[in-house]
């Protein structure tokens, strides 16, 4: 593939890139105009049979060759796709009610879910959409590692505020950004109790080579220069029927996360399924700050019957 | 008001007040000094403010955490200032309180000016200023920034015509009098004369039409202000989630804009030579004025920081702490003593109110009231209740940067640009009020 | 700040675990002595396999391919001769107290649960495991399902996808809401009930399937496993839950792959709730609050009333003017 890859632009990394984005997101509508293109690749084929081609993966996962002047009707089709992940990224997933769970007793501050979610989502090292805190809640209370991703308030404050619909929350609960709406005033990140967001100060990240790719609401990819960004709760994995980043590359069983409707949640590291009241009824589960009234789907597990040191605490283990 | 004068005597005085009124509009002196000062400094914040749209907001110090700072601050101070033309025009006005003739249109210039550059401030503050159309187009009035452009837009447009309808029999003496003036200037005088004849019809009209904008006006102001204090009130932040910020913010805006009528009030007097019309009596008046301002804004401040402070609620008690002997401890002090409380007290003294204490006195307090806005924005967002970690630490202080200073004075040029051209336009005292007052007959006033 | 110095001890101490030397990782005599008090069977080593997967399998990896996590010191792989070296008493000392990355199980793991493990962990060494299992395991206990053994017959035809020799069939008792997954093989035509193979009672659910039935249990003497059905499940709007009997992923490298499913209307029917339906403040900018939308547009038109009035007025003045000139 790489060989035969001869695409004239100089943007050829961001292209490919692209395309393969075509194959992951593969949509209803997406295929349909794939398979537009390999009918005309075809017919092109019949009729400049000198042409040069191209391969290209198609949403269906096939390889196939277009001739380089079809390329310019994938521009026009990067504007649908970007259309499709618009809708269904608006619209969320019928019937569904996320929940995370974070088991506070296993976190030992590894920070795999950290680096999972920054590379995602194309974040510099100091933009978090999940950050492990040590918390010490009064003088005689023993500290403990809180990873705190967004919220997903019932209530959300931070949508609220929003004066353009840039942030919104869908029927299934997550609370997205769609970065081509953004306005940049912040008063979401203002109204935000958490401190769950951020904010792209400069040109993101790899924005140079990320540039072609059409932008995925639900990954919030590629980030945009002047918009906000936070946890999304990895929508575009669960479209897929996957974990999200952190809750699936944490080492220590930290992560549940799963369906309220359907009362189950899975253990990222175990993939243990459990009932989700039954976990929360017999751990004492909470959710953070409840009293603001924000209605967090995110519930902690208190940091009881640890299976690590306390942060501090670790140097005297090792001690021993 | 004095005894009905002779219609002979009436003409005699009007002459004189024109010839006074209309002097500084004719006289360009260090006129172009000043233009070109302005003109430099715009330049320069348009200079920034292509730096920032090119690299990004990441220019200005503000970070994450920090990420309102000068420009929303700005903002409030602007807001807060502009109020001053509902309390003078309007509060003042319908109480027939009369020595306040000759500053309303000082007052409304100055509301105007900081009214439409408010809205300035804005754009300069978003991440996204090319995309502030969609304001209109995706508007979501569950948003206090929606409510806010509303009102900022509807206070500008009463200010427009607080502005210009009491100017119409002005408009109608300085088509006659600026005769040597250029075409387009004349041109804007006879558009804003509307056919004035000083009829006692039209006279019932403009008085009419000046009634109802001053009624109209005090719920706009009131809620212009308390809108933007919504901006954080409506928020779950501490330092922030009060109920008394309404109030809070409007009662600071009458310090604010009244020191700056008083500073505005002294340089027109001076340069102007205005000591008839702008008298000592004024300035005196002024004072206690900005007496019972302070005072009140003083009652806010105790309530807004004393009660909180008793509880020393965990959150809050970060905060306060901060602001009380914390890295905040200065600027606070300095800025409720030396911008608040000691102007008050110094101002009860009838010595104080004379033009150049006053003067002295309302630099301070205006300042005081430019770094109070700052206090109430940034200090709150240095303590969330989350702790701060895994950041760098120009995260989590705020050191305005060389750009953000100039993109905060940039708004302030452009105020200053604006009260340049309307008092080189217009008589900065109104004529027909002031020889109304002075017992001249209405029906030469034309 | 207290917290950022709580926060530079942890990374160092961290640091410091992490260049911890691999030395030996001494027990004390007592503990070394100490004899496992759990017989081995097979139902123990069922049990600790599953314990294993959900404890200890993310650092230590899949026994005997030497794949744990790059760690330092690197976390053993309990099949290798090194491990097996260790008695009992140290095993369980070990998963008891931890060291270093290695977290301590005293709180988390019952005593019983932890000589499960050190059983499993054991037969690893063993190998043939497959083998075993294959014979009757004597002590498990026949499940009282003759009542609805006719039904399990009558569903074999049903869904079951197998690559080994063993085959599974599912039954239900409405009244208890109980399920029965029966193992079989099937020799000469005919089917023979296999004792001793690990099924698993699942609900289907988006992630991963709900297990029903009690961790690493065994079929009976029977061929039985059987789990209740728990009565608060929610299930979807007509209230069809899929039920699901299988051969754990863990253990198909010994049994073969099966797995067979059947619908139930056994669930919670979920009533649907769009939380999007309601006007609300944190809602669409089309769903805002009625008494917001109305209080907007009346102070909006008051105000563009008052302009239209005022512009009228200052069109009379306009217009007597005119007039006036006129005349």
């Amino acid at each position: 593939m790489e060989e035969n890859t001869h695409i004239p632009e100089n943007d050829g990394e961001g292209r490919r890139d692209f395309l393969k984005k075509i194959g992951i997101f593969a949509g209803v509508g997406v295929a349909a105009a794939a398979g537009a293109v390999y009918v005309a690749s075809d017919y092109e084929e019949r009729k400049h049979p000198e042409g040069k081609k191209v391969r290209v993966l198609t949403a269906d996962g096939q390889l196939v060759e277009v001739p380089e002047s079809e390329l310019q009707k994938i521009e026009q089709e990067e504007l649908d796709i970007e259309d499709e992940m618009q809708r269904r990224g608006r619209e969320g997933i019928p019937g569904k009610s996320w929940v995370m769970v974070i088991d506070l007793a296993k976190c030992r501050n590894a920070r795999m879910c950290i680096a999972a979610c920054q590379a995602a989502h194309q974040l510099r090292p100091d933009q978090y959409h999940i950050n492990t805190l040590v918390m010490k809640d009064s003088e005689h209370s023993a500290p403990y590692y809180m990873p705190k991703p967004c919220y997903h308030c019932d209530n959300p404050p931070c949508v609220k505020v929003c004066p353009v619909n840039a942030t919104f929350k869908r029927q299934d609960g997550i609370v997205l950004i769609d970065n081509l709406r953004c306005i940049g005033c912040r008063f979401c990140v203002a109204a935000c109790p958490y401190s769950a967001r951020i904010f792209n100060w400069f040109e993101p990240r790899d924005s140079e080579k990320y540039k072609d790719q059409p932008y995925d609401v639900e990954l919030n990819v590629p980030q945009k220069k002047g918009t906000i960004s936070k946890c999304l709760f990895s929508a575009d994995r669960l479209r897929k029927g996957e974990l999200p980043y952190c809750v699936s590359s944490c080492p220590n069983g930290v992560y549940w996360f799963g369906d309220m409707n359907e009362d189950v949640v899975v253990n990222g590291t175990t993939k243990e399924a459990v009932r989700f009241s039954q976990l929360i009824k017999d751990n004492g589960g909470y959710t953070y700050l409840e009293e603001l009234g924000t209605k967090p789907r995110v519930f902690y597990l208190p940091p009881k019957n640890r299976i690590f040191p306390a942060p501090g605490e670790e140097q005297t283990a090792s001690h021993s | 008001m004095e005894k009905k004068l002779s219609l002979e005597e009436s003409r005699q005085r009007l002459t004189q007040i024109e010839d006074d009124l209309i002097r500084p509009l004719k006289s360009h002196k260090g006129l172009e000094i000043w233009v070109l000062f302005l003109l430099l400094m715009l330049t320069l914040g348009f200079y920034a403010y292509y730096l920032q749209l090119r690299d990004g907001l990441g220019v200005t110090a503000l970070r994450d955490y920090v990420q309102w700072g000068m420009y929303i601050s700005n903002f409030v101070f602007f807001v807060a200032t502009s109020l001053i033309g509902m309390l003078i025009t309007s509060v003042l006005g319908l109480l027939r309180i009369p020595w306040i003739t000759p500053l309303t249109r000082i007052a409304e210039t100055i509301a105007l000016a900081f009214a439409m550059f408010a809205g300035i401030v804005i754009i300069i503050d978003m991440g996204r200023p090319d995309r502030f159309p969609y304001l209109f187009l995706h508007g979501r009035l569950q948003s206090p920034i929606l409510w806010d452009v509303t009102v900022v837009t509807t206070y500008v447009i009463i200010s427009l015509l607080l502005l210009f309808i009491p100017m119409i029999p002005d408009a109608a003496i300085l088509r006659r009098r600026m005769q040597n003036s250029p075409k387009w200037q004349q041109a804007v005088y006879k558009f804003l004369s509307a056919n004035w004849v000083a009829a006692p019809e039209q006279y019932a009209l403009i008085k009419k039409s000046i009634r109802v904008l001053a009624i109209l006006i005090i719920p706009t102001a009131l809620a212009i202000h308390t809108v933007t204090s919504w901006l954080f009130a409506s928020t779950l932040r501490v330092g922030w989630d009060s109920t008394i910020f309404g109030p809070y913010f409007v009662s600071g805006a009458f310090v604010s804009g009244v020191a700056a009528v008083i500073i505005a009030m002294y340089f027109f007097r001076t340069n102007y030579k205005l000591h008839n019309y702008i008298t000592e009596a004024h300035f005196n008046r002024m004072g206690q004025l900005l007496v019972l301002m302070c005072f009140i804004y003083l009652y806010f401040n105790l309530n807004e920081y004393f009660v909180p402070a008793y509880k020393m609620r965990k959150a809050e008690g970060h905060h306060l702490e901060a602001l009380f002997t914390g890295n905040w401890a200065v600027m606070f002090w300095a800025t409720q003593l030396g911008g608040l409380v000691i102007p008050m007290l110094l101002l009860i003294f009838k010595p104080f109110r004379k033009p150049l204490p006053a003067l002295i006195i309302s630099i301070f307090v205006l300042v005081g009231a430019w770094f109070k806005r700052l206090l109430i924005v940034v200090p709150t967002q240095q303590h969330p209740y989350l702790p701060i970690q895994n950041v760098p630490q120009n995260f989590i202080t705020y050191k305005p940067t060389g750009v953000e200073i100039m993109l905060t004075l940039l708004p302030m040029v452009g105020v200053l640009i604006v009260i340049t051209i309307i008092a080189k336009l217009f008589p900065i005292v109104p004529i027909w009020e002031t020889a109304h007052e002075q017992g001249i007959d209405e029906s030469v006033i034309k | 700040m207290n917290l950022k110095g709580l926060f530079t001890a942890a990374i160092l101490s961290i640091v410091f675990i992490l260049g911890y030397a691999q030395g030996t990782w001494v027990v004390p005599a007592a503990e070394k002595a100490r004899k496992n008090p759990v017989a081995s069977s097979a139902e123990s080593i069922s049990k600790g396999k599953n314990l294993y997967n959900t404890h200890c399998k993310s650092c230590h990896g899949d026994p005997g391919k030497n794949n744990g996590l790059p760690l330092n010191p690197k976390p053993t792989d309990p099949a290798s001769d090194q491990y097996q070296k260790n008695t009992d008493g140290e095993m369980f000392y070990k998963i008891t107290n931890g060291r270093g990355a290695m977290p301590s199980f005293k709180a988390t793991l019952p005593e019983q649960d932890r000589w499960n493990i050190i059983n499993f962990v054991r037969s690893l060494s063993k190998k043939k495991v497959a083998d075993n299992a294959a014979e009757p395991a004597g002590q498990a206990e026949a499940t009282e399902a003759p009542a609805v053994a006719a039904e399990v017959t009558a569903s074999e035809n049903d869904t079951t996808v197998a690559t080994g020799k063993i085959r599974l069939a599912l039954g239900f008792d409405e009244d208890s809401k109980t399920i029965y997954a029966r193992a079989f093989r099937i020799e000469n035509d005919k089917r023979i009930p296999t004792s001793g193979v690990p099924v698993e009672i699942a609900v289907k659910r988006y992630f991963r399937d709900l297990r029903l039935s009690e961790a690493g249990v065994l079929t009976d003497v029977n061929g039985y496993v059987s789990a209740v059905f728990p009565e608060d499940l929610p299930a979807d709007t007509a209230g069809n839950v899929v039920i699901i009997a299988r051969i754990p992923e863990s253990e198909q490298e010994e049994f073969g792959m099966a797995v067979t499913q059947q619908t139930k209307t056994w669930g919670i029917k979920l009533i649907p709730h769009n939380i999007k339906d309601a006007r609300s403040l944190w809602n669409d900018n089309h769903k805002l609050p009625l008494w917001l939308l109305f209080s907007y547009l009346a102070a909006v038109s008051g105000a563009l009333v008052t302009f239209a009035y005022i512009l009228s007025l200052v069109w009379k003045i306009y217009k007597i003017g005119k007039s006036s000139f006129q005349a």
